[in-house]
């Protein structure tokens, strides 16, 4: 069957073009902090679901509180009964500060919805790799990775011990490729830049490592 | 300075009145490694806006 998407795919590669994907991801990295008031992190996304309960615990809180009227109220009343005269004190003083900066608290997302966002992550790449005749299940990244380990038992204990690490580094670093490279370093937050030049540099060190002890 | 204040939901709300900064004297820039708030974030789960750094639960009636 013909790609309906070949005309608009450049030829002689596997991958889409570059500006499809900038253009996705930008969408998304202005879109999801603009609707949801929290940064795009499909890690921390994931670690959410994984507390499936807890998050959904702390919905319920939240939505009991918003029921019960005014934050500021019901912090002052917990602060009284927290530092007691000290409070009692303070509440005539005005603060010097500056107001908060009137961005509400984000919107606490339910576990149900974080998994119909990775639902559409898969669906995405599966359509993506479906359009370009690549759709199939393989343990493999390629005869690069199989010249190094096989197709095998060797294989898949290699990409799940490397999963695994990903996984540990991302929750070390407080981010991933899309919550610090996406999210953090388009916030030009500094933390992000150092965290991306640190995973990708890894990248490139470890991918010089290997081709220079494994041949 | 608690690392964490700047993602913290309740950090800023907790400048809104001089009363209230009381939390930020006594945790986020004194003592912030015994905030309940910072530990459950160390632990990776989420944090309720709830929550406050004394452990305590907004909306909570406070114990006699």
């Amino acid at each position: 069957m013909q790609n309906p998407l070949s005309n608009l795919l450049p030829a002689q590669s596997i991958y889409w073009p570059w500006w499809a994907g900038a253009l996705a991801l930008g969408f998304i990295a202005i879109f999801f902090p603009l609707v949801l008031r929290r940064p795009l992190g499909v890690s921390g996304l994931l670690g959410r679901l994984v507390h499936w309960k807890e998050e959904n615990e702390a919905a319920d809180a939240e939505e009991q509180l918003a029921e019960a009227g005014d934050l500021e109220a019901a912090l002052m009343t917990a602060t009284l009964a927290r530092f007691g005269d000290e409070a009692a004190r303070q509440q005539a003083v005005p603060s010097c500060d500056e107001p908060a900066t009137g961005e509400g608290p984000s919107v606490r997302i339910r576990p149900a919805e974080h998994f119909m966002f990775f639902v559409a992550v898969l669906i995405g790449a599966f359509l993506a790799a479906l359009t370009h005749g690549m759709a199939e299940l393989r343990w493999s990244l390629g005869p690069a990775f199989e010249s190094y380990f096989g197709s095998g038992a060797l294989s898949m204990g290699v990409l799940a011990a490397g999963g695994l690490m990903i996984g540990f580094g991302v929750r070390m670093g407080g981010g991933c490729t899309s919550g610090h490279g996406l999210t953090g370093c388009g916030a030009f937050q500094p933390a992000s830049f150092l965290g991306t030049a640190s995973f990708f540099g890894a990248g490139v060190a470890v991918a010089f490592l290997l081709r220079g002890l494994l041949g | 300075m608690c690392p964490h204040a700047e993602s913290c939901e309740l950090f800023p709300q907790f400048s809104l009145k001089a009363a209230l900064k009381l939390w930020q004297i006594h945790y986020c820039e004194a003592t912030f490694e015994g905030c309940e708030r910072y530990k459950l974030s160390l632990e990776g789960k989420p944090v309720p806006i709830t929550l406050l750094p004394d452990g305590t639960s907004l909306g909570a009636k406070p114990a006699k």
